[in-house]
């Protein structure tokens, strides 16, 4: 059990971390929610009510949203862009999808790589790109609820103004959603490109994200 | 229901992760639309008091301090349309707006029940609905 806890401890801490967050966000969104509901004179609603509803949905949404957009950004841009001394980035001469050996698939495999990397054809084909494809899918879900539940609190506010409501396909030509979703990415890729500047004159004793506290700035893809 | 009643609800529901994390409680618009048709119907027979009954608590109010009335009487002097002829009901969450052609109601939900915060409404294009009753 203590093996499985050191050994798994990095997806044990995010997934805790995670929850407390999500735990806390939805008590101060309740919160909020029912402060805007008795400046308006309507009702209040409870925890569960709240956590089923819309306003929680796009708050949560949203980010998630753009968090695995970034990641999915990240991962597609670092097969090709380079940055020069950075522990983020690839070494210099090895821009893009690299040969069947440098990426052991097919006969280049060993006897310990994935089957799907061994067998070669469209399994090895998708397989290859299989974190993109997930990150990315999950990217377009949580858009897409974002954009629905978005439109949901968006209306009920509309509501409580005495607005008619608007239809999904105007609601995402409109300012609310560009500007729930490009908060959040412009706060992603700067933190992303940040990351990957800083790391190059920046360490971090013991992090795989640093490169060796003495490795020189000009030395390109080397993680600690 | 309406067309664009069941379109919305349609779209709200056929993605499952939104009705998990956004709430899809069918019936809502069944509630909403029966309230507001009650409401309507209290003021044509003039029973005052069944129509404030369906009045949110600040509407109540509202009306009050505008007519120096009690809510029973102030509330048979407004013009209020006919429940028939319904043209569509629209819910989002805590919040209701039932058309009929010759009213406009918006509606909230308090302590589970849907009571009327807006009514005897008139569009005005680009701008909030102009209500002769309303929470304000």
């Amino acid at each position: 059990m203590r093996t499985f806890v050191r050994h798994n401890s990095l997806s044990l801490f995010f997934g805790c971390i995670f929850l407390v967050s999500l735990v806390g966000q939805s008590f101060a969104g309740w919160a909020q929610f029912n402060a805007l509901q008795v400046a308006e004179h309507l009702d209040t609603i409870n925890w569960t009510a709240y956590v089923s509803s819309s306003d929680f949905a796009v708050d949560v949404s949203e980010n998630w949203q753009s968090e695995f957009l970034q990641f999915w950004v990240y991962l597609m841009a670092t097969v090709w862009l380079l940055q020069k001394g950075s522990p983020e980035s690839k070494e210099l001469d090895k821009a893009g999808l690299e040969s069947d050996e440098d990426q052991k698939v097919g006969s280049h495999a060993e006897p310990d790589s994935p089957q799907w990397a061994r067998v070669g054809g469209w399994r090895t084909r998708i397989y290859s790109s299989s974190l993109a494809l997930v990150m990315g899918a999950i990217f377009l879900a949580s858009w897409l609820v974002q954009s629905i539940a978005g439109w949901a609190a968006f209306n009920e506010t509309r509501l409580q103004q005495l607005q008619d409501p608007l239809s999904w396909t105007s609601y995402v030509r409109g300012a609310d959603f560009w500007a729930r979703t490009l908060q959040n990415w412009q706060s992603e890729f700067l933190a992303v490109g940040t990351m990957a500047v800083l790391a190059v004159y920046l360490r971090q004793r013991g992090s795989s994200q640093s490169k060796p506290v003495g490795e020189p700035h000009g030395a390109t893809g080397v993680e600690g | 229901m309406t067309r664009t009643g069941r379109r919305v609800r349609a779209s709200l529901c056929c993605v499952l992760a939104t009705c998990v994390l956004g709430g899809c409680s069918a019936g809502d618009d069944t509630a909403a639309r029966s309230v507001a048709e009650q409401f309507l119907d209290a003021g044509a027979q003039r029973q005052g008091a069944q129509a404030c009954s369906l009045l949110a608590p600040a509407a109540v109010r509202e009306l009050e301090d505008a007519s120096g009335a009690a809510c029973e009487q102030a509330i048979l002097e407004e013009d209020l349309g006919a429940a028939s002829g319904i043209l569509d009901v629209q819910v989002f969450d805590t919040m209701a707006q039932v058309r009929f052609e010759t009213d406009t109601m918006f509606l909230s939900r308090f302590d589970g029940e849907w009571l009327v915060i807006a009514a005897a409404c008139a569009p005005r294009p680009g701008h909030p609905y102009d209500c002769d009753i309303q929470v304000s």
